[in-house]
């Protein structure tokens, strides 16, 4: 019992949507696909936003305690401890809205400016480590033969280290008296921010290698080499621009890591000095009176489970928009 | 006396890990119940004396420490733990009685007669008092020379016999490879020894006390003493009113010692009550060991399951809960210690070659806040000078006791307005340092002595300087850095100093005097070099009545205490913990250490 009308709204339909979106996929770049399918991630959504509003209180650290909101860092208030040395926890009169440390010291305010200290930290460690890694990786794989020999078999030893033990022993021949390699790496951030990038760039420089040596023998690579291309110039505008995926799906992955592997090294002691606040650090301090003053700990713990989460989440949210072929 | 640099006796980082350094030493005012805040009561809350005195005959004590003894042989044990174990089972010439730091004939018969000169000390011994098994024959006058003299050997090379016995005369200086007779050591007959010495000494006495003078049987011991390195403290033989658990060979290692598991005592049936003055209560006592973590430690002694903390204080929190209780704080008793803590301050290095600097720094210090950082009154009292009050009655009082301060400030906070009239006294305009050049402080990377430091750090900021940390472990901070003649920096605040010796010599001579500067192991932290200072030192060091030795070692730790040379900040206290199925007894010369062999299980339980 077909009706003419039906038919008519049929047709209709169909040229009503394929005209435009005809018109869409055509002008669809990749990075535009990429945040389609970014914007759909609704985890990966809020954990841009908690990252965007950790940065925000890292960087407004001081103007909180401009406003009163959080006391100067390393100001030490004597009221704050009982007599015998225990910390009093979060109140709001006086406002210590995360209770007070061992020498009467405001955990808030040491918890964002703790944050500055971690971001800046793995941020350029990050930056760092990728930049050695992505220049090693490509020297290795596209030349191959002796050069990636010897980059390989160096990256293989550097990987067969300890983690933990390798950047403990660095740390600390860094971290007396004027640091190390003549003064160019200071004790303090300077070694922590050296220690995670000499052990993070070999990660990233065996992927950029397996990568190149694939994309070298690739059609487009041939014809700009047939056309003249010099070496540099297929390296930087040929290959890298193809490398730009796996760089930004490994850097924000490393980056979660290398918070952490700062806030372990405060923790042991070799990282960020005592006078600087850091998470690892207060979380190092804590330890030995956690069950009484449970602010101490839960805190920086916290704020530093929540960054990493959210960096992590991030990151696989930014992986599967990129390559939407991977299916976890 | 030099060499007063074994590192033992230097204070341990931290509240739970305290390396608590051998005290010879008697502790005047002794023992203090916790319930009262100044140290001036001999008597706990409860009324009980720290004597041990009241508990019924019989019954098992435990006590529950950390870590294992240091030697198990009584010459080469220099350690506080140790000696708590050694005082039970051998008898020295000396000792003392529980609470109490006076010096009492032990072994010997009476007080030693001196010759006028100062340089011959004459000493009978008791008779009747016997080897336990398996040697068992009557101790006599050479079996202390054997003693003394095994402690001079390579074989057993003892940590204090050359600090305190080389005064001897003949006693040799390079330790030959197994026990030599020493010429200064003589015996005319079975019951009496005579020792020579090669100049007066008014602290002999007191040397004569520590556990290298009990008596050691030569014929059985020479076997064992004669190898490279004796292992005699495995098959040691006791004189005192309980031995460490052996077999019929004499051997008690894998019997009544166990190493870094426990060390057992049981009686020793060749002693006899009539010879002694240790009442012995308990039938058999065990050291447990490997109890690290000190809230574990302490919940199991307030639950009876062990009966007092042998080697590490009970934790800052847990000692909280234990003083806001009313029925839990009569089980908790303090000690003072021979010694304490100050932060020196490199009189070789600039800006604190300036005396006004120095003093700045004392002033600007706040004293209580750093307290707080140990624990606050729990760990000690607040030091105004060096002398503490553990030498009441041996130079405390002439050092000012409890009121000399020339560096006071209200509530011990600190005084920032006279630090920096003292920094402008030393050129500095508005009374703030130019931070040329920076002051450097080198100090523990965990609490408590990380937390000091930042306290310090603090406080040195309102006087504008602007300290560098440099944060390392405890025991690299003494070796690297602090111990260093040429790494030292301007400040380390981590330091402090027990004296092995109930004497001012003891805590003052190897800390302040100039002649005792060594370019490593170095003691005398802040480099103080006094001409002043050393002279007065090295005349009080001779000076043979007590009374005017006291006084002048007085004077002297004014006289440092005025340079600013450090600044002391707490007189520490030691915290004995015992279960409430227990009568308590320390040994207040030996830091508030059980003592096992006053102890007692109370009727009933």
């Amino acid at each position: 019992m077909s009706t003419p009308d039906l038919i008519g709204r049929g047709d209709d339909l169909v040229e009503e949507i394929s005209a435009p979106d005809m018109e869409e996929i055509v002008g669809r770049g990749p990075w535009e696909l990429f945040w389609v399918r970014l914007r759909e991630d609704k985890v990966a959504l809020v954990s841009s936003g908690f990252i965007v509003f950790i940065v925000l209180m890292a960087i407004c650290a001081p103007l909180f305690v401009k406003i009163g909101l959080a006391h100067p860092p390393n100001a030490q208030y004597t009221n704050e401890t009982d007599i015998y040395g225990i910390p009093k926890g979060p109140s709001l009169h006086p406002f210590f809205l995360f209770g007070a440390d061992s020498v009467g010291e405001d955990v808030f305010s040491r918890v964002l400016y703790g944050a500055r200290v971690s971001l800046e930290v793995a941020l350029i460690s990050t930056f760092i480590a990728v930049f050695v890694g992505v220049i090693a990786g490509m020297i290795a794989g596209f030349y191959r033969g002796w050069v990636d020999t010897v980059i390989s078999r160096f990256i293989d030893v550097m990987l067969a280290f300890p983690v933990l033990l390798l950047a403990l022993g660095i740390a600390s021949a860094c971290s007396i008296g004027r640091g190390c390699i003549g003064g160019l790496i200071k004790p303090g951030a300077t070694t922590v921010i050296a220690v995670i990038a000499i052990i993070n760039w070999t990660y990233i420089g065996r992927i950029i290698r397996g990568q190149v040596l694939s994309l070298r023998e690739k059609e487009f690579v041939e014809a700009a080499r047939a056309s003249g291309a010099g070496d540099m110039a297929i390296i930087f505008r040929e290959i890298l621009p193809n490398l730009v995926a796996p760089i930004i799906v490994y850097t924000t992955l490393i980056i979660p890591t290398n918070i952490l592997l700062e806030a372990s090294l405060s923790y042991l002691g070799v990282g960020i000095p005592a006078t600087q606040a850091s998470w690892g650090q207060m979380i190092a301090d804590s330890t030995n009176i956690f069950d009484t003053a449970w602010w101490y700990f839960a805190f920086p713990g916290a704020a530093l489970l929540l960054t990493v989460l959210a960096f992590n989440l991030l990151g696989d949210g930014i992986r599967d928009a990129l390559d939407p072929r991977v299916v976890d | 006396m030099n060499g007063l640099t074994d590192q033992r006796r230097r204070l341990g980082a931290g509240s739970s890990r305290l390396v608590w350094v051998l005290l010879f030493a008697a502790l005047a005012f002794a023992v203090v119940g916790c319930g009262n805040k100044s140290t001036s009561s001999h008597k706990t809350q409860s009324g009980i004396g720290l004597d041990g005195a009241g508990g019924k005959k019989g019954g098992t004590i435990t006590v529950l420490s950390a870590s294992d003894v240091d030697y198990i042989d009584p010459a080469l044990a220099y350690y506080q733990f140790s000696w708590e174990i050694i005082y039970p089972v051998d008898r020295p010439l000396y000792g003392y009685m529980a609470g109490s730091n006076k010096v009492i004939p032990d072994l010997a018969e009476s007080d030693p007669v001196i010759s006028k000169d100062g340089k011959t000390f004459t000493i009978h011994l008791r008779k009747g008092v016997r080897f336990a098994p398996p040697v068992n024959r009557e101790v006599t006058s050479a079996d202390v020379k054997y003693a003394i003299e095994r402690g001079f050997s390579a074989s057993v090379p003892s940590g204090y016999a050359s600090a305190y016995f080389s005064v001897i005369d003949g006693a040799p200086s390079t330790p030959p490879a197994t026990p030599q007779p020493i010429s200064g050591i003589q015996t005319p007959d079975k019951y009496t020894i005579v020792f020579k010495l090669t100049k007066p000494s008014g602290v002999f006495t007191g040397a004569l006390a520590m556990p290298l003078t009990a008596p050691v049987p030569e014929e059985y011991a020479k076997k064992y003493d004669d190898k490279k390195l004796s292992d005699y403290g495995s098959y040691q033989v006791a004189s005192g009113p309980y031995m460490i658990q052996n077999d019929a060979s004499g051997k008690v290692n894998g019997v009544g010692y166990v190493p870094s598991r426990k060390v057992v005592l049981v009686r020793n049936k060749n002693w006899d009550s009539k010879t002694d003055y240790r009442p012995a209560y308990a039938d058999k006592i065990v050291f447990s060991e490997g109890f690290q973590d000190p809230t574990v430690m302490t919940k199991k002694i307030l639950g009876s399951s062990g009966d007092v903390n042998g080697d590490s204080p009970p934790p800052a929190t847990e000692m909280r809960r234990i003083m806001s209780s009313s029925t839990l704080r009569k089980e908790l008793f303090f000690t003072p210690a021979s010694g304490g803590r100050y932060i020196p301050l490199n009189t070789q290095k600039a800006p604190f070659t300036n005396l006004h600097v120095r003093k700045a720094v004392a002033y600007v210090l706040d004293r209580e806040a750093m307290r707080k950082t140990r624990g606050g009154p729990i760990d000690g009292d607040i030091a105004t000078h060096f002398i503490d009050p553990s030498f009441t009655g041996k130079g405390f009082e002439d050092a000012g006791g409890f009121t000399y301060d020339p560096f006071a400030s209200k509530n011990h906070a600190g005084d920032v307005a006279k630090a920096k009239a003292e920094m402008k006294l030393a050129g500095y305009a508005n009374g703030m340092y130019d931070n040329k050049p920076q002051v450097v402080m080198v100090a523990d990377n965990t609490p408590p002595g990380s937390n000091t430091a930042k306290v310090v750090a603090a406080d040195l900021a309102k006087i504008g300087m602007n300290v560098k940390i440099v944060s390392v472990t405890h025991p690299t901070m003494y070796t690297v850095y602090c111990n260093v003649v040429a790494k030292e920096p301007q400040i380390c605040p981590n330091v402090g100093w027990l004296a092995d010796f109930q004497e001012p010599q003891a805590l003052l001579d190897a800390t302040f005097n100039g002649k005792n500067i060594l370019s490593v192991n170095n003691s005398n932290w802040p480099q103080l070099n006094d001409p002043k200072i050393n002279a007065a030192m090295d005349a009080a060091e001779k000076i043979m009545d007590a009374k005017a030795r006291y006084q002048a070692w007085g004077k002297i730790d004014k006289m440092i205490t005025e340079t600013a040379a450090a600044v002391p900040w707490i007189w520490e206290k030691q915290p004995s913990l015992f279960s409430p199925r227990v009568v308590p007894a320390v040994q207040a010369w030996n830091g508030g250490a059980p003592d096992v062999a006053f102890m007692s299980v109370k009727a009933g339980k």
